[in-house]
């Protein structure tokens, strides 16, 4: 080994570090104190929540596993019209991040609000706690089972069903033990997905008051931060092998399939009415209906005005600036991102072995552990150290420091297939004629890369853009982005206010969505419908190493 | 391969752009960076625990007589006296305004809070700042059951805040037990009642049903609405729910004679002895008691005054003295311990 591959080595190590930092900083200040730890993991302050949120996190995967798998069965193996146009429907619950969900789950029952004035009872549902939070993550997050499940069924050679259709079964008993036994792994891939989303998600559980491990650790982080690292450590190790075991069963499951001949497609006859049906109720109360509640209240509050002159409602132009603030703190993330994830994906990738699969596996558990449990991490650490480390916190640095470890990893896939897609031997003529190592990276390699560049950008830049706790903890005073304003709003009951926040972080959401997820797996599909574009539709960078988004 | 040179120069211009964005936004609101690194002079940062609407005019005043730039971190008075707490000598905040006088005394006890200057301190009743000159009041609320007039009749009211355990009221009123208010109202009554009688009317309450809220503003907005018929909160949310829609069914009603569901609580101000620009800091505490600041908070809000010669609202309920159960304000102090108190009662959050 050279001079050179030596520094790129401890380039990409140091840039790691950081990833591993919260869940570093987690061991070792329970560590420190490990009375402190046995007595908060002994008490009932982590049963109760800890059941909780494993309550929750299961309930909400199965119930989206039967959905996302029933719809992708019927986009992708039976006569539906319009197929292209229902998958595009499905997917776009993706766009609405739980807290706006929740808020709108609310205001809908929310007495003067769209249920009441359409029903005109008088008496409404209580809303809140499990159910409330079941109803909201369900419909939000099917689409992380639909989607890897239908690209499975796609790429499923028809022989097995044809042949147990000529046996004489009916289609509903195909697709039970036909059907879902070749799609376990991808179904399972996609459940375990909405589990870590459910047991991670902050805004949902807070808002609707359903007391799970998030909702504990928030509100211990400042009245008892022992129990609320403890409990921290717990969560943190949840997540990690939930991550871990779902990098094991897609390894194994999900990449092997070629194609064989075109996919059998059942005739749907009588059951038509009810699979139309079924996607007609799945898409009004996942996508039509939380929409239509924000456009509700957002027009109610613009017509009737606010006396509170601080209020959107008031003075529409107070958007801007939080708009701004979101969308320059989001492109500011996605750009330092690339510039941390570039190298470890040239080490991962130019050299494959143990310490580049070590540095990938440290940037996807960043990913792994929970916004809230990042966030909090980075505030006590800076808090207790001392000089410029210390002199970060609550400041605009650190912020985006918290937002590219726990969004870096979404770059990471593509970055990686970016860097596998350079031939060699364009690098090879470049060295043959005299070019350095720097000429050749920017006159060669990064031409070549930056369209798979800019689409890992895009999914960091998505996501920094709808987080949610770690803005919470960490912005500067003063410093509010749309996700800020939604929650804070929504905690003084202002619906209306909340409602038009809301519907801008959608709007922005469903745009970058439809150019970075949605118009590449279409283009993908119509060419080569062939599994793996499932890895394009979810803004995950566990469930595949190398979307193909990115070929360039 | 066409779209390339559009991609580099869309990379270069988004960079471009995000670098733009935020360096503008943080000459405006980002400074905390700086303050705490002890740089930029020209900024104060502000914890407040009391709501946007209420101390935006009066910062916008300070800011333009002062030209003083004011960064502003709202949240609950509890937390963010709990983060200071947490941040010590760390803390970005210059001035700490609190919904309540407990936040502030659990400061005080920590030694993290820096005397005020005698002139600010002499604008205000002795009964109503800290006998160490750490925080004072800055304005006035009184504690009362809000109701629903369509739904509950003035005869059906309690006696007593102790009375709201009776089955009479299971499922119909409505709490904010982490707000600060609440916790005040809770360290009174432990001083008023005895813990123990305190621990079992929480529990009462808690078994009565009562419904939890985040924040004073969402139980009066509950109960206009009527999805609550009455909830405890301070006397200006009524006065707020009237001015905006004047019709609105409700009312607020004061515990008669010297019961503790009638506390004079202050919300308050202090600056924090971080502060590394403690004479703006200062200044600004005197501009929140001076005759201007005093005005624009009664003015937003319809609370009372805590400087002496300023008018009370028009509106708010008529003080009497020695119509108030006697406590000490000042006394105040163990926030964890009312926070955990309240938590083992059972009143969900």
């Amino acid at each position: 080994m050279n001079w050179r591959a030596l520094g790129a080595t401890a380039l990409a190590v140091a840039l790691t570090v950081p990833f591993a930092l919260p869940f570093a900083y987690l061991l070792v200040r329970n560590g420190q104190d490990l009375g402190g730890l046995w007595s908060a993991l002994s008490d009932d302050r982590l049963v109760g929540p800890l059941l909780r949120s494993l309550a929750l996190g299961i309930s909400v995967a199965l119930a989206a596993a039967v959905l996302g798998t029933s719809a992708a069965w019927l986009v992708a193996r039976t006569q539906l019209r319009g197929r292209r146009i229902w998958a595009l429907l499905l997917c776009l619950p993706l766009v609405i991040p739980s807290f706006v969900g929740a808020v709108a789950l609310i205001a809908a029952f929310a007495p003067g609000g769209l249920v009441e004035d359409l029903l005109g009872i008088g008496w409404l549902p209580e809303v809140s706690g499990f159910k409330g939070a079941f109803i909201v993550l369900t419909l939000l997050t099917y689409p992380y089972v639909f989607l890897p499940v239908m690209a499975r069924l796609r790429g499923l050679p028809p022989s097995l069903e044809e042949s147990a259709r000529m046996l004489g079964r009916r289609p509903i008993e195909v697709f039970l033990t036909v059907v879902v036994p070749q799609a376990r792994a991808a179904i399972a891939a996609g459940a375990l997905l909405v589990f870590l989303y459910v047991i991670s998600d902050f805004g949902a559980v807070q808002l609707l008051r359903y007391d799970t491990l998030t909702r504990a650790i928030y509100a211990d982080r400042l009245l008892d931060p022992i129990t609320s690292i403890a409990l921290s450590l717990v969560l943190g190790l949840l997540a990690v092998a939930v991550v871990a075991m779902e990098r094991r069963s897609s390894r194994v499951g999900l990449r092997d399939q070629a194609r064989m001949g075109t996919p059998l497609m059942v005739p749907l006859r009588s059951g038509r009415i009810p699979a139309y049906l079924f996607l007609v109720l799945l898409i009004g109360f996942s996508l039509v209906a939380p929409i239509a509640v924000l456009v509700f209240w957002a027009i109610r509050g613009l017509a009737n005005g606010s006396s509170d002159a601080t209020s959107v409602v008031a003075d529409p132009g107070m958007i801007i600036e939080p708009l701004l603030s979101t969308a320059g703190v989001s492109v500011l993330t996605a750009v330092v991102a690339l510039l941390v994830i570039l190298p470890i994906a040239f080490r991962s990738v130019r050299r494959p072995g143990r310490l580049g699969e070590v540095l990938a596996g440290t940037v996807v558990g960043g990913f792994a552990l929970p916004g809230l449990i990042t966030a909090l991490a980075f505030v006590f650490f800076t808090l207790s150290a001392p000089g410029p480390l210390g002199a970060l916190y609550q400041t605009l640095p650190l912020l985006v420091l918290a937002y590219v470890v726990h969004h870096g990893a979404l770059a990471l896939g593509a970055a990686q297939s970016a860097v596998a897609g350079v031939p060699a031997r364009l690098d090879d003529a470049a060295r043959i004629m005299g070019k350095g190592r720097l000429r050749r990276f920017t006159g060669v390699e990064l031409p070549l890369m930056l369209p798979g560049l800019a689409a890992g950008a895009g999914l960091v830049l998505l996501s920094t853009a709808k987080e949610l706790p770690a803005t919470l903890l960490l912005a500067p005073p003063g410093f509010s982005t749309l996700a800020t304003k939604v929650w804070q709003a929504a905690e003084l009951a202002a619906y209306e206010e909340a409602a038009i926040y809301a519907l801008v972080l959608v709007a922005i959401s469903a745009i970058l969505t439809w150019f970075l997820v949605v118009r590449p797996a279409l283009r993908s599909w119509a060419v080569t419908p062939v599994a793996g574009t499932s890895s394009t539709g979810v803004d995950s960078p566990i469930t595949s190493g190398y979307p193909e988004v990115t070929a360039p | 391969m066409t779209i390339r040179p559009r991609a580099l120069a869309g990379t270069a211009i988004a960079a471009l752009a995000s670098v733009l964005v935020l360096s503008a936004c943080g000459s405006s609101s980002e400074p905390a960076a700086s303050t705490s690194a002890g740089g930029d002079a020209g900024a104060l940062t502000v914890y407040s625990g009391r709501e946007e609407e209420y101390m935006e005019p009066v910062f916008d005043a300070f800011e333009k007589e002062t030209g003083t730039t004011l960064d502003v971190r709202y949240g609950d008075s509890a937390d963010l006296a709990l983060l200071v707490g947490e941040e010590g000598d760390k803390t970005p905040a210059d001035v700490f305004i609190s919904q309540s006088p407990i936040s502030q005394s659990y400061l005080d006890q920590k030694q993290l809070l820096s005397q005020l200057p005698q002139a600010v301190l002499d604008r205000v009743p002795a009964n109503l700042r800290a006998a160490d000159g750490d925080w004072i009041g800055i304005a006035g609320r009184q504690r009362v059951l809000m109701y629903n007039t369509d739904l509950v009749k003035p005869a059906d009211l309690p006696k007593s805040v102790l009375d709201l355990t009776d089955p009479k009221y299971k499922g119909k009123v409505a709490v904010a037990p982490s707000n600060a208010s609440f916790q005040d109202f809770v360290a009174a009554l432990n001083q008023i009642e005895g813990k123990d009688a305190t621990n079992a009317w929480l529990a009462g309450m808690a078994e009565n049903g009562a419904k939890s809220y985040a924040k004073n503003s969402a139980i009066a907005e509950a109960v206009a609405r009527g999805e609550v018929p009455m909830g405890l909160v301070n006397h200006y949310y009524v006065l707020e729910i009237k001015e905006d829609d004047p019709k609105a069914p409700v009312a607020a009603y004061r515990f008669p004679g010297t019961d503790a569901g009638s506390l004079f609580l202050v919300a308050t101000a202090s600056v924090p002895a971080a502060s590394p620009d403690k004479a703006k800091a200062d200044a600004l505490v005197g501009f929140l008691v001076s005759d201007a600041g005093q005005e624009l908070m009664i003015a937003g809000e319809g609370e009372y005054p805590t400087a002496t010669g300023v008018a009370a609202p028009k509106g708010a309920p008529s003080l009497s003295k020695g119509d108030y159960p006697a406590y000490d304000l000042t006394g105040l102090t163990d926030l964890k311990a009312i926070a955990e108190q309240i938590r083992e009662s059972g009143l969900a959050q």
